[in-house]
């Protein structure tokens, strides 16, 4: 590795050292001294001087290559990420391509595979996921003298050599299914490489056909994540997408706390391996559950567990008790291909050949269900299958990492097999060496679908909390912890305020606050106005804040980022970036990992993101209904404004020209004709101008009138004198009481309200019929009507046409006018005080418009006023 | 030689009453229609020499009286219309107009048109027309 480092130093990449560990080696520590090594920061930890990798200085050198080894492996407390790869993941987000190396036995879907073959667990697990991002794998591959040459000269796990376990792994037959199982890998990935340059896109969800479906069904039981183990690689392997569920009863809900960790775990084992994960919840039949579920996402292979009891008695009583939820599954499973994995298969498959020649499921129960049993499964097989089809040769395939077929994992047929191939290869040393590319290329192909998944994740848990079932499912302090209600709107709206830090997201970091203690305070009424959290929160927490809002996945405690900071944060997002975090801090630490708490802080985060996007969406509505609104009254006013105000300049332009062409051949009389016909016109125009400007005044509300006790009769008589040739093609009679009290308005507006009223009827009834202006006084208002005998006004019409710019008739064909004259009547009657509606002419025959004015107090009173 | 007869459709009074004297005193006699279906009937009836058409009516799209006086008759239409738009203009003229005015206008190019309109035979442009222009 520092070889190919050295190589892309010559090459001119700019090279830095992240961490090597030369296990006291001179030839590693010569190779080294060419290269730039980030400063280590010694921490003692268990005893050991082990170099901390300080990878925030590093991340942010910009583009370039960085070497470390031991990808798996831990970090020291106290640094950023818990696991090594995860610094190796945010370098390459940082676009630094990343060369490492890695043993076979780290990669956790191989987990149970290496545990079975050399009988040691490997703690330090790297996610199938991140293997699958390297851009490139090298295999390193040493014939099996030169490696225990090598271990005999203390070059290479030399430190390691005195651990236990260690020796158990250098054992000849372990090694040779350790090599088997890293040529595999190796020859897998250069598989899915050339799939994926046939068929791009590889690894996403449009190259798997999306009518089928592998469905892992864990529960509290062990083994569950032997279960997920190996779903995920059946699901690899038959290049299928794999969603691992669980179904909740209300008994979990009384079960012990480390069953139920056990079940999350598994799912989130699951979400590394790549899977979609979903929580079913269901109040008793789980198994009709899981089954409705499956069809609903077109599964087409389950894959369960077989619940199993301790001890002899144990197994017949509960056989005969209850039948377990996988009988019930392969009752119902008709249309499925379903594969049951027995739990602990794996570790006592070995003591069943010793010490139990016959195979366990002889002894689950004498009773009716074990008889029936039985009968469906006479051969006796620890796996059953129904309609297995091309399944047995795909475990074939890849025998190494067939857990879900007990036999591949034997490993002295393997050992076996392989001699027979290799004779003389024997031990090997499983070191794969990964480029890991970032920035360009398939690395960023990798970076963009990655979100997808998350995506997907995210679709998985979401439906829970959505359906509405939600909140009976939590309990009851949830509940109310839940509930968004409208008084609390306000407290979720978005407020900008930095998180700290002074990146260019500063002034987007925008949070609605979810602290509990923070909530308690507002309430309260003791904290005024919005709590500083940042105030209080400490360089750590402000990092995992940071980063929870720019990565978009949860961070601090509990996680696997800053998970030493005492707050957790989640992001706030429904689609696309998140527009705030919540940050949790816990008195009791160990709750932040519980799973009810981390369902409860997602049901919250999905609550709150969605009522904030809500929030935001009918803002953005509210704002285009406006715009579009004042869009049409635009339109109008100016088609208004093009279309009828040139009506009275057609006759003002026509008839000035007449005069100024031909004025001499006219006659006297007829010269007065066509000056009067301009005056009469531009007279109009003035009152559509007039018009314009008093809807103006009306929409800024400045139109004051100016009120005095005045005869309607007055009014009447001036508007006439004012409309008198409009009016000439109509008979004008007005009907007004003698004892009709004086109205208390403005006359001027008032005269103009009624001008609009009697220029309306004379534009719409025909030439030579009656309009009628009658006054009344009725509860104490003034009902002054003018009456058509025009073609009426729809039923429909009566409310709209006080509407601005509304006309019952549309186009240049209804009669000239702004369409603002009824709008107007009205704005000016209600600066009274009044109203005005529509209606049909009493006699059935043309409309009718009333409008409702008030009256001047008693006459004694006004003269006393005077 | 009678004065030929002009049938003037249009909805706004004010402008058929400058129309009649400003075409009176250029030599044609005028006869009004307010609403198309009344036009079609004065144009069979009254057997105008041209018809002066606005578009823009209350009962009937101009476009339809038209068409109901080209069922029967090859009268000159002369559309006087506020719709400035060419698609309204050749829709106009293809539905069978014979030209095209947009309001507003000068009474002398209305004049002029007619009498190219109405071909030969009629009243002479007035002598002194342009006499005002002068300044």
């Amino acid at each position: 590795m520092l070889e190919e480092a050295k190589a892309r130093q010559r090459a001119g990449v700019d090279v830095v050292v992240a961490l090597v560990e030369t296990h006291g080696r001179e030839e590693t520590a010569a190779l080294l001294t060419t290269l730039e090594q980030l400063p280590r920061r010694q921490i003692d930890y268990r005893g050991q001087q082990l170099a901390k990798w300080i990878s925030t200085r590093c991340w942010r050198a910009g583009p370039i290559s960085r070497s470390s080894t031991s990808f798996a492996h831990t970090n020291a407390p106290g640094s950023r990420h818990p696991k090594r790869w995860q610094d190796v993941m945010e370098a390459l987000d940082a676009g630094i391509d990343v060369v490492t190396t890695l043993n076979i036995q780290h990669i956790e879907s191989l987990n149970d595979a290496v545990a079975q073959i050399t009988g040691v667990r490997v703690q330090e697990t790297l996610p199938d996921e991140v293997l699958a991002r390297a851009d490139q794998i090298e295999l390193i591959d040493l014939p099996p003298e030169e490696l225990i040459q090598r271990l005999k000269d203390g070059k290479g796990l030399s430190r390691r050599a005195g651990r236990p376990g260690a020796r158990q792994l250098l054992h000849e037959g372990k090694l040779t299914a350790l090599r088997e199982m890293a040529l595999r890998t190796a020859a897998g990935r250069v598989d899915a490489d050339m799939i994926g340059f046939i068929c791009r896109p590889t690894r996403s969800a449009r190259f798997w056909p999306a009518q089928e479906r592998i469905l892992v069904c864990i529960n509290e039981a062990p083994g569950a994540k032997m279960l997920v183990r190996a779903g995920k690689r059946m699901a690899e392997r038959a290049k299928l997408p794999w969603i691992v569920a669980t179904v909740l009863t209300p008994k979990h809900e009384s079960m012990d706390a480390a069953a139920r960790l056990g079940t999350q775990d598994a799912l989130r084992l699951a979400e590394t391996l790549g899977a979609e994960t979903a929580t079913l919840r269901v109040a008793s039949d789980a198994a009709g559950e899981i089954l409705r579920y499956a069809r609903q996402r077109n599964v087409t292979r389950l894959i369960i567990g077989r619940a199993r009891w301790h001890g002899a008695l144990t197994q017949r009583l509960m056989a005969l008790i209850r039948e377990p939820v996988s009988e019930k599954l392969l009752d119902g499973a008709t249309d499925f291909e379903v594969t049951v994995v027995t739990p602990h298969a794996r570790a006592e498959r070995r003591k069943l050949e010793r010490k139990r020649p016959v195979p366990h499921r002889h002894r689950q129960g004498r009773g009716r269900r074990a008889r029936r049993r039985r009968a469906r499964d006479p051969a006796g097989l620890a796996h059953r299958r129904l309609r297995c089809g091309s399944h047995r040769r795909d475990h074939g395939h890849l025998p190494a990492g067939g857990a879900a077929d007990g036999g591949a994992l034997r490993p002295r047929r393997l050992a076996g097999r392989e001699r027979a191939r290799l004779p003389r290869l024997q031990l090997p040393l499983h070191r794969a060496l990964l480029h890991l590319g970032g920035g360009e290329g398939v690395g960023s192909g990798v970076a963009r679908r990655l979100p997808a998944r998350r995506a997907v994740h995210r679709h998985a848990r979401q439906p829970p909390v959505r359906t509405g079932r939600g909140d009976a499912r939590l309990p009851s302090p949830h509940r109310d912890a839940l509930r968004v209600r409208p008084q609390d709107r306000r407290g979720h709206q978005v407020r900008r305020r930095p998180v700290g830090g002074g990146g260019p997201h500063r002034q987007d970091a925008r949070r609605p606050c979810a602290d509990p203690d923070a909530r308690r305070e507002r309430q309260s009424g003791a904290g005024a106005g919005w709590p500083s959290i940042e105030d209080g929160l400490d360089p750590g927490a402000q990092g995992a804040a940071r980063w929870a809002f720019d990565k978009a996945e949860p961070a601090g405690l509990g996680t696997g980022t800053l998970p030493n900071s005492a707050w957790l944060f989640v992001p706030l997002a429904t689609a696309g970036k998140p527009f705030g975090v919540i940050g949790v801090k816990f008195r009791d630490p160990a709750r932040a990992g519980d799973p009810d708490t981390r369902r409860l802080l997602l049901a919250v985060e999905d609550q709150v993101a969605v009522a904030i996007e809500r929030n935001r969406l009918s803002d953005e509505l509210a704002g285009a209904r406006v715009a579009a609104e004042s869009d049409k009254l635009r339109a109008a006013l100016l088609n208004s404004v093009s279309h009828d105000l040139r009506t009275p300049l057609v006759t003002v332009i026509g008839a000035a020209s007449a005069l100024a062409e031909s004025g001499e051949e006219l006659d006297p009389a007829q010269r007065r004709e066509l000056a009067s016909a301009v005056l009469d016109e531009a007279g109009r125009l003035d009152r559509y101008v007039q018009n314009l400007l008093d809807m103006t005044r009306l929409g800024h509300g400045a139109l004051k009138p100016k009120r005095a006790a005045i005869d309607l009769r007055e009014i009447v008589g001036s508007v006439r004198s004012d409309l008198a040739r409009t009016l000439a093609r109509h008979t004008m009679m007005v009907d007004i009481p003698k004892d009709m009290p004086a109205l208390d308005v403005d006359p001027v507006l008032i005269g103009q309200a009624l001008a609009n009223l009697l220029e309306n009827a004379a534009k719409y009834a025909p030439t030579g019929t009656v309009i009628t202006l009658s006054g009344r006084e009725d509860d104490g208002m003034a009902e002054v009507a003018v009456q058509d005998q025009g073609p009426g006004i729809a039923a429909a019409d009566r409310a709209r046409i006080f509407d601005l710019f509304h006309r019952a008739a549309k186009g240049d064909g209804a009669p000239a006018g702004t369409g603002m004259g009824l709008a107007i009547v009205k704005g000016l009657v209600e600066a009274h005080g009044g109203s005005v509606r529509a209606e049909a002419a009493p006699d059935g025959w043309g409309a009718s418009i009333v409008m409702r004015l008030p009256l001047a107090p008693a006459r004694a009173d006004g003269d006393g006023e005077t | 030689m009678t004065a030929p007869r002009i049938l003037i459709v249009d909805d706004e009074a004010p402008i058929r009453r400058f129309l009649k004297i400003a075409l009176g005193s250029g030599g044609f006699a005028v006869i009004e229609a307010e609403r198309g279906r009344q036009g079609v009937e004065l144009a069979a009836t009254a057997a105008p020499e041209a018809v002066v058409l606005d578009l823009g009516l209350p009962d009937m799209d101009g476009k339809a009286v038209i068409a109901a006086i080209r069922e029967w008759s090859q009268v000159p239409i002369l559309i006087l219309s506020v719709r400035d738009g060419e698609a309204e203009k050749i829709a106009a003229l293809d539905a069978g107009a014979d030209d095209y005015v947009t309001k507003p206008f000068a009474t002398g190019e209305l004049m002029a048109r007619l009498r190219a309109a109405c071909g030969s035979g009629l009243p002479a442009p007035p002598k002194r027309r342009r006499s005002s222009s002068a300044p």
